[in-house]
């Protein structure tokens, strides 16, 4: 899943390390990152879409951007986002103004694609998660590590025994799988994160 | 607020054609007529996050029919509105905005703000036809009017300045557009031409001018009374006396080289200088011949640009020996872009 990440660059550390921990939960998701604020050559497909006048932009299956420090790149990507119906998680710290810039449109033109949240540090990870999840038709991988226990019957021992011996997989692997086709499939749960609560 | 507000960019968008939208579900696609500008920018309503957005239209039909007229009233506008704007966007269809981008860029020299001409892939007259439109949104890869909108807004309120041309990704001086293949794998012909590019920010390479508070030339006069002459050995010699006979102000002989001319046309040409006629002999070849004083001899720009500065010359000029200078004067980085 190709993600196009944007911040403002700044000497504020506060928002440079929001950008940090942003960018972690994009390559710990596996997301294929490209973002303003690390070089990256474009690979050869990138490449040539840009050569032959293409835009690159409308190769991104998604874009995030981090609207704190005010910038005219924003408005740019956001325009672009809109009219190519981009998923898009914009973001901006609790107690900024950067949403200011949304009111150029009226709520008819905001697509639903687009999700606008402001964030604090304690739940900017869970965002760029929820967000990630939202994009149709693309996996992301998550570190599982919040504990949890577990107690279960011993027919339900028996039955993960049973599907998990002689295999790879573990028994938590094999829960945490059927636990995510259960999320995927729930429309409930999926409408519930597009709203972004 | 007032803070955010002031630090706009105003913008200027002239619809002069090239409007029409992918088949969507809008209630107008293409703007012909002033009226249809509001529902239209409904469409496009994105571009207000970008800058602040004033509206004015010059023309609405097809990118054939623009001429010396509209491109005389888009000069007059972009004249009356020069300290009002930050930057100009043109809308324009594709097919003929080479020749209207090369003469604005005679028209308004020494600018220190941007204007952009931009426009659809999609000529009006195929609004009512469904296949052709997915044939051409197929082979443009969603680069519709909306897109090509917002890259020209973008750069039309960056630093830069000038007559420039946007499809796509490419951003293209208003003089080296002619034969731009609009979505092209040609490499180095595109290369040759591209003074920078958007991907996932602005990128500029060759920018001869940035953004000042310089005061502009402004000449919007036009002659379109130019044409030109394909010429290849063994033609009936004919058809050339009959464009002199013609109330031509100026001619263009296009050739691969001057000693295809047999001594008929020779005399005829002689006889067409000595009526005030300039002649421009056009050939992307070099010439073998010796250069005899009179014609004006043109082997290093391209031929849109070489006709619209002929055009444009005897707008501002009917003296032969001011056209000849005026000819071989590089006034836009024109010269050498063959």
């Amino acid at each position: 899943m190709k993600v196009y990440f944007f911040g403002k660059k700044t000497e504020k550390k506060k928002i440079k390390d929001n950008y940090d921990l942003i960018i972690k939960t994009l390559r710990t998701a596996e997301a294929d990152l490209y973002t303003n604020l690390k070089e990256r050559s474009l690979p050869d497909d990138l490449a040539e879409v840009r050569d032959a006048g293409g835009l690159v932009l409308d190769e991104m299956d998604a874009f995030i951007i981090e609207g704190t420090e005010k910038s005219s790149e924003i408005g740019y990507l956001l325009a672009m986002a809109i009219s190519q119906k981009k998923p898009t998680l914009y973001l901006y710290e609790k107690g900024s103004s950067s949403q200011d810039i949304l009111k150029y449109l009226s709520s008819k033109n905001i697509p639903q694609t687009m999700q606008v949240n402001n964030y604090s540090k304690k739940d900017l990870e869970k965002q760029v998660i929820n967000f990630l999840k939202t994009i149709k038709g693309k996996k992301i991988k998550e570190v599982p590590r919040i504990k949890f226990t577990l107690r279960i019957t011993p027919s339900i021992e028996q039955y993960l025994y049973y599907k998990t011996h002689n295999t790879k997989k573990s028994k938590a692997d094999f829960l945490r799988e059927y636990v995510e086709k259960m999320m995927e499939m729930d429309e409930d749960f999926q409408k519930f994160l597009r709203k972004g609560e | 607020m007032r803070r955010l507000m002031s630090k706009r960019k105003k913008i200027l968008l002239i619809f002069c054609g090239g409007t029409t939208l992918f088949p969507d579900k809008v209630a107008v696609r293409s703007v012909h007529k002033k009226s249809d500008i509001i529902p239209w920018m409904k469409n496009v309503s994105e571009i207000k996050m970008m800058a602040e957005v004033d509206t004015c239209f010059i023309f609405g039909g097809e990118a054939s029919d623009v001429g010396a007229g509209q491109w005389s009233a888009l000069a007059e506008t972009i004249k009356k509105n020069y300290a009002k704007y930050d930057g100009f966007v043109i809308t324009h269809g594709i097919e003929t905005l080479p020749y209207t981008a090369a003469m604005l860029s005679f028209m308004l020299q020494n600018l220190g703000k941007p204007v952009i001409l931009t426009g659809s892939p999609i000529p009006s007259k195929e609004e009512a036809s469904a296949e052709i439109l997915q044939s051409i949104f197929k082979n443009f890869r969603g680069l519709g009017v909306k897109a090509n909108l917002i890259n020209a807004t973008q750069v039309a309120i960056s630093d830069i300045a000038g007559v420039l041309v946007i499809f796509g990704s490419r951003i293209i001086s208003g003089t080296k557009a002619e034969g731009l293949s609009l979505y092209s794998d040609d490499k180095e012909k595109e290369k040759y031409k591209v003074i920078g590019k958007i991907d996932f920010g602005l990128t500029l390479y060759d920018v001869k001018a940035k953004r000042n508070n310089k005061k502009p030339f402004i000449k919007e006069s036009v002659d379109p009374k130019v044409s030109i002459f394909d010429f290849h050995p063994g033609m009936d010699t004919s058809l050339l006396k009959n464009i002199l006979e013609k109330d031509v102000h100026g001619l263009i002989i296009k050739t691969q080289s001057t000693s295809f001319f047999p001594e008929a046309v020779y005399a005829m040409l002689k006889k067409a200088l000595k009526n005030k006629i300039p002649i421009v002999i056009y050939s992307t070849g070099g010439f073998k011949r010796v250069k005899e004083g009179d014609f004006i001899y043109v082997e290093n720009m391209n031929l849109i640009t070489t006709v619209v500065k002929l055009m444009w010359i005897l707008g501002q000029t009917k003296s032969m020996k001011t056209v000849k200078k005026m000819m071989a004067t590089d006034y836009t980085g024109e010269i050498n872009n063959v």
